[in-house]
Order: structure tokens, then sequence, then C-alpha cells
């Protein structure tokens, strides 16, 4: 409009019309060009607008999320959890006070470390460093009253473990870079740390009021055995879920720094022991179910040591009967003799076929790093066959007895021991190790154990508890010590329809004036079991019942009770 | 012409008046939603409150310390078989109505009388106290029923149900407060108190 007016009409010459013209075309190109851009911008904040969603709406709809995720027990009680905590971090450079004052208070406010300690973080050519992780609010009051402006306090990300050292190897702990060290916390570090899953905690088979119950009784026996360690298992037959896994000593994940080798190490996984007498129900078990012993009454003879080349086979001494003994009676009495002569009837295929079957030759399953496979002969002669029978020339973990003993009592499947909580309906489908026939009468021979045998320390009234003691001798370099025992406890319960394997195990106990010195599993191991079952039975849901029990009435006439001796077995 | 400008003007005061008030809606919802985010924030501020004394809680009441508990004063100890009821007993119980059914009937709670029997032992000081807490409402009752006034206590007692159970309230509270003391030793308040204090401060 301006331009039209602009210009006068007398004084356009025939020339200029085609520069206008070309004026126009520019300034419509320019336009052009002008609402383009404003077309592209309005175009892209539209769909800025249609496709994403506001900064502010997920964060706030989506809650709390951890840095870590939790883990909780299989009733949701937390086992793990990721809280604020303070830390204190000290700027050398921007200190101004007298540093070798600074570091004496230092030292007197935080006595972890010394003065000389803290004068070396004062005077480090840093721009920060930490002088303590994990404090207390506390000690953060304490140390901010000392008014040093290089001296920085945060909060950051700490992993609390609100049941201290309960099931401390079970969980493990993690490390100043973040990651799980052991444990759950190892196996599991990536879906703890996926932004995805985290915020869902994971539940872990674990129970906490059992795996208490464990601890404290094993700990109160390792204390009276002065054992040098020890290792407890309760575990589902049906599932494969372990409700507690102890092992002793154990380490506090909430302070890892003065944890010792010993208490880090995992005796439930790790630590491979020749479980003595409670192979015998396997061996017995495998006898049975290949048909090389059909009736409870084939008598063995037991009445002196079995010579086998240069070895010689003996009995627990107080334990030789000096006859010949049947089925039931070999395990009641837990004879060397005759279960390594049912094993030599066996033959070494049987017997490999048994460990090979029940998963003796490679590491167990369950959910953590810190496991080892159990040691397999090197050389397998007749000899072998006869000792593994008894427990002796094979060395396994203690959670390997237990997946093979919830496969004896279950009904013959074996399923492998699990640390994650199994849903209703989902437990695994296992395979068949023994038959169902076999394993009833398992049942029944292992709850005359209990009832007339080696085991009776360990029954718990009402509860209809089944097991098999073992005593082995710890095996040194090159032989084996009469004075160090390895004693487990190897149980079920309730024997009517078994529910749960519970195994105790010491570690070279030391008799006391209470067991008349003896440091055998009958004396040591079954007590705990005893204690663990009755003060954890209600819990798992088994009431105890003293009207009801396995019915074991077709084997009781086979025992022969010597005159006179009432109740029969000699207490080991 | 000026019919024109005219026109122009008054799409131009429409506009004028219109676009204020639309923006104003707008404006209005925006202002909701924030509010509404904010309390969302809150929530999730206080979702994390939640979380963290939840935990120290659980932390402070452990297992270990349940025990050492028990050890100290509880000795509470598991459950003999003999005192579980026995399946027979437990079928007969069945019997008796199906569960969910019928609505729960409590039996009549019987408070003692003499009030030193609602006290635990070792606290005679407290029983006048109690007595009197029986009294007076016992002297209210008897005061809007003039005619009982002759009746002897024992009637008074039973007509007048409020009073028992205003004594059995003060009685609960006071026998679990002591249960309270007992359980958690004076030094173990202290410092939970002043470790409290002292956390609250820092924040």
């Amino acid at each position: 409009m301006i331009v039209v007016v602009a210009q006068p009409g007398d004084r356009a010459a025939g020339g200029r019309t085609p520069l206008v013209a070309a004026a126009h075309q520019r300034l419509m190109i320019l336009l052009l060009l002008f609402l383009a851009g404003g077309f592209l911008i309005i175009a892209r904040l539209t769909q800025l607008a249609i496709s994403t969603t506001p900064e502010s709406a997920g964060s706030v709809s989506a809650g709390y999320l951890p840095e870590r995720g939790d883990i909780v027990d299989r009733n949701g009680a937390p086992l793990a959890r990721t809280i604020d905590g303070w830390s204190i971090g000290v700027h050398p450079r921007k200190v101004i006070g007298d540093k070798r004052e600074l570091a004496e208070n230092l030292a007197s406010v935080m006595p972890d470390h010394d003065a000389a300690y803290y004068y070396r973080k004062l005077t480090m050519d840093a721009n920060f460093t930490y002088l303590e992780r994990r404090a207390l609010p506390e000690t953060v009051k304490q140390v901010n009253a000392l008014g040093e402006p290089g001296i920085a306090f945060a909060r950051e990300p700490e992993r609390l473990y609100p049941q201290s050292t309960l099931a401390a190897h079970v969980l493990g702990f993690v490390g100043f870079d973040g990651h799980g060290m052991r444990g759950i916390e190892r196996e599991m570090d990536g879906r703890l740390t996926d932004a995805a899953e985290r915020g869902k905690p994971i539940q872990l088979s674990i129970d906490v009021r059992v795996q208490a119950a464990m601890e404290s009784e094993l700990s109160q026996a390792m204390a009276t055995f002065q054992a040098k360690g020890a290792a407890g298992i309760v575990l589902d037959v049906h599932t494969g879920e372990l409700l507690a896994m102890a092992s002793l000593p154990t380490f506090n994940p909430n302070n890892i720094r003065h944890a010792t080798q010993d208490e880090l190490h995992n005796n439930v996984t790790q630590a491979r022991y020749e479980l003595g007498s409670t192979f015998k129900p396997l061996a017995m078990a495998q006898a049975i179910d290949t048909g090389t012993v059909t009736s409870m009454a084939r008598r063995f003879d037991a009445t002196k040591p079995l010579k086998v080349g240069r070895f010689t086979i003996h009995d627990d001494p107080g334990d030789e009967q000096e006859r010949w003994l049947n089925i039931p009676e070999t395990l009641i009495y837990s004879s060397n003799i005759a279960t390594a002569r049912i094993a030599d009837l066996m033959g070494e295929q049987m017997m490999k076929d048994l460990f090979h079957k029940l998963r003796f030759d490679q590491e167990s399953r369950v959910e953590i790093k810190e496991k080892m496979s159990p040691l397999w002969p090197s050389y397998w002669g007749r000899t072998t066959t006869m000792t593994t029978a008894y427990g002796h020339g094979i060395a396994v973990t203690p959670l390997h007895l237990a997946t093979a003993y919830a496969a004896l009592v279950n009904g013959g499947i074996l399923r492998p021991a699990t640390l994650l909580k199994v849903g209703a309906g989902h437990s695994p489908k296992g395979e068949r190790v023994f038959s169902a026939a076999t394993s009833a009468r398992m049942c029944q021979l292992l709850r005359l154990v209990v009832l007339d045998g080696t085991g009776r320390k360990g029954d718990a009234p009402g509860y209809r508890i089944g097991g098999k003691t073992g005593t082995a001798e710890v095996s040194h370099a090159g032989g084996y010590s009469r004075h160090m025992n390895v004693s487990t406890f190897a149980a079920a319960f309730p024997m009517d329809s078994p529910r749960y394997v519970v195994i105790a195990m010491l570690d070279s106990p030391v008799g006391t004036k209470e067991t008349y010195g003896f440091t055998t599993a009958a004396w040591t191991a079954a007590p705990v079991v005893k204690n663990v079952i009755q003060r954890t039975g209600p819990i798992l849901g088994v009431r105890p019942d003293e009207h009801r029990d396995i019915d074991v009435s077709d084997i009781t006439p086979l025992l022969w009770h010597a005159p006179g001796d009432g109740d029969g077995a000699a207490e080991q | 012409m000026s019919a024109f400008g005219f026109k122009g003007f008054g799409w131009f005061v429409c506009g004028a008046i219109v676009a204020p008030g639309c923006y104003l809606v707008t404006s209005q919802v925006a202002a909701e939603r924030a509010q509404v985010e904010s309390v969302d924030r809150a929530i999730a501020g206080a979702r994390k409150d939640i979380r963290d004394l939840d935990t120290e809680i659980k932390t402070r009441a452990n297992m270990a310390q349940l025990e050492r508990w028990n050890g100290d004063l509880l000795a509470l100890s598991a459950p003999r078989p003999d005192q579980f009821l026995d399946s027979g007993a437990q079928g007969v119980a069945e019997l008796d109505g199906q569960p969910g059914e019928a609505p729960v009937a409590y039996a009549s709670l019987v408070v003692p009388h003499a009030p030193v029997l609602t006290d635990g032992p070792g606290t005679p000081d407290s029983a006048p106290e109690a007595a009197l807490s029986v009294k007076e409402p016992a002297g209210e009752a008897s005061a809007s029923a003039p005619v009982r006034d002759s009746a002897p206590v024992r009637t008074a007692r039973v007509r007048s149900a409020p009073i028992e159970t205003a004594s059995l309230a003060e009685s609960s509270k006071r026998s679990v407060a002591m249960l309270d003391e007992r359980l958690i030793s004076d030094s173990t308040l202290g410092d939970l108190v002043r470790g409290a204090r002292a956390e609250a401060k820092l924040r």
C-alpha cells in the first residue's frame, strides 16, 4: 500500500514496471518463506503437543522409585532397602581452619580412624574426598558443630538391611560402586538396578521368622559346642523353596568392613563335607528302588568288621550290634557294615546312577553365585562304592543333601532348590528319582530312626519328625581325624505327609559335660532341629498333633530288642 | 463506510472480550491442574516418609532385637502340642455353625470390681486412684436415679453398664502403659527420644 502511494503516477516510466514486478515477486517469495517457516514451527509444536507427555506428569504419577529395588521375604517383610543416608566429605582446598586441630577433632567425633588418617584426607591434593559414608545423623550434627566450611554433607542413597545379620549370606551386600557383591544382590544386580523393574521388590522364599529361629538355635549350639562353623536349612519339599538358609559364622551386611573371609564363606552352598550316615537312607532308597532289596526282613551280616582289600569297615563305637541286621535295623543302628554290604550288592553302576540322578555331580541351581559342585571321587573302586553308601569318600554341600532328602520324602520328585518365592500352583515339575512306593517306605524308615534309633533326641512331640543323624570324621590331608566331627541331622516333618526338610550341621563341635563328651549328631545337631521345628512348626502351618503319626506297624515286628533292653537302640 | 468501520470495531470489541474470557478459562484449568499436581507430589512425598518411618521401625524391631527382649524379660517359649486343640475338638467346634454366616457374638466381659485386681502386682499406690474412678461415676448414676439410693452397691454395679466400661478403659489403658514401660526401659526410650530430636533438628 505504502509502495503504491509513494509512487507518483506521472513519473512512472516504461522501464520501471519490470523492476517493480521483480520486487513484488521477491517480496512474495520472502513472504512465502516466512509463511513456510511459521508453518513449520506450528507443525512441530502441534506434533510435540500431541506426541509427548509433560515432563512433570510421569514423575508424579509413578510415585517413589528407589535407586535400587527392595528385597522382601515371602510375607513382604523388608530384608534390604535403599534409604537416604548421610555422607560426610571434605573439599581439602577450601578448608580454612587449622588442619591439625581439625583432624584431632574429627578423630574424637568419628573414632573409626585416627587423627593421622583424617589429616591425610584433609591435606589430600583433590577437589573432594569422603570422610565417612553411611554416617549417623548424630555424627553429622557433631561434625557440623565443628564449623568448618570446607566440610560438606550430602544425602545419598544407602543400602540398609533392617534385619542386620539375618540371612546375610542369602542377601549378600552392595559395594561402594553400587553393585551387588554377594548373594541375591549380586545374582539379581541387573533386575535390582533396572529402571523398569526396580519399583517392584524381589520376593524371596525366605521367611524371616523361620530364618531367625534357625539362626538363633544354631548360634546357641555353636557357642555351646565351640563349633568352627554351622549350617542350617529349611526347605519346602513340594516346591523347592528355601524358607531358611543359615550359615555361621555370619557377617553384618550393613558394615562389611570388618568381615573376615571365614564369615563371608557360605557353609550351605560353598562348604563341602563328607556327610556320613545321612547318606545311608539315600543308598537304602536306591537299593529298594532298583529291586536289589525286595524284603525289609532281609538280613545282612554285621557281626564283625568288614575287610575289603586293605580297608576295614567298622561300625561306630557304641553302636555295634554284632549280629545280622535287617533293613530297618541297619538304619536304626546306623550300621556301616550292613550298609556297605548292601551297596556292594548293588554294585558300582547303581551307586553312580544314584548320585548322578540326585545331581551330586554338579553345583546346585540355587540363585546365588557363591556355590561349589560336590567333590566326586577321582578313583572309583569297590571300596568307593561301599564307603559312599555311608557318606564317606564323596563330599557334597548341605544344600545338595537337603534337595536329595526332599526328593526322598516327597514321593520321589527331585526339584532344584530356589531362593525366590514360588507362586501357588507354579511349583516346578521336577523329575522322578525314586518311585512313590520307595518314598513312602523311606518315610516310615526315617520316622523309625527318630522313634527308636539314633535320632531320638531330635523328636519334637506332636510334629512327627523323621530323620537321620550323620557323624562323619573330618578328613585331613591323608586321613581322618578321630576327634573332629561334622555332625549333621537331616530331618523331615510331619512324616505322615512330609512338607519340610530341616537340616542342621555343626562343624567340629567339642563335647560338653551335658553331652558326656559326645560330639555325635544325636547330641549336637538333633536338638537344634527339634527346637527349630518346635518354634516354627505352627508358623509353617503344621499343627502338632500327638494322636497322629505315620503307620509303621508293618515294620515294627522286624525290630529285635535285646531282652531287658526296654528302649532298644543305644544312644549315639 | 462508517458502518463498515463500526462493523470492524464491533468485531474487535467482540474479540477483546471473548479472547480474555477464553484465556481465563484455560488459565483456571492450568491452575487447577498445577494444584492437583502439587497434591500428587505431596502424596508421593508422604509415601516416601511413610516408607522411611516403616523402615526405621522395622529396623528398630528386627528379629534380633525381639529375641533379645524375649530373652531378657518376656521369656516366651514355643507352644506345646497339648496347647493346641486336637482335631476332634476342632471338628466339634466347626459343627457349631458355618463361619462367616452369623455375626460374631462376644461373651460379655465381667470386670472384676475390686480395683486392686485390675492393677498389676507391685503397684499398690495406684489402687486408690482406680477406686476413685469407679466410685465417682457410680455417684452420678445414683444421683440420676435417686430411687435406687438405698439399694446396695451391688445393684448399682449391675445396672450401670457405662460405669464398668469406663473403669475397664481406664484399667486397660493403665496396664498397657505399664507393659510399655517395662518392655522398653527408660534408657532405651531416652535414646529413642534423643535420636528422634537430633534427626528432627537436622532436617
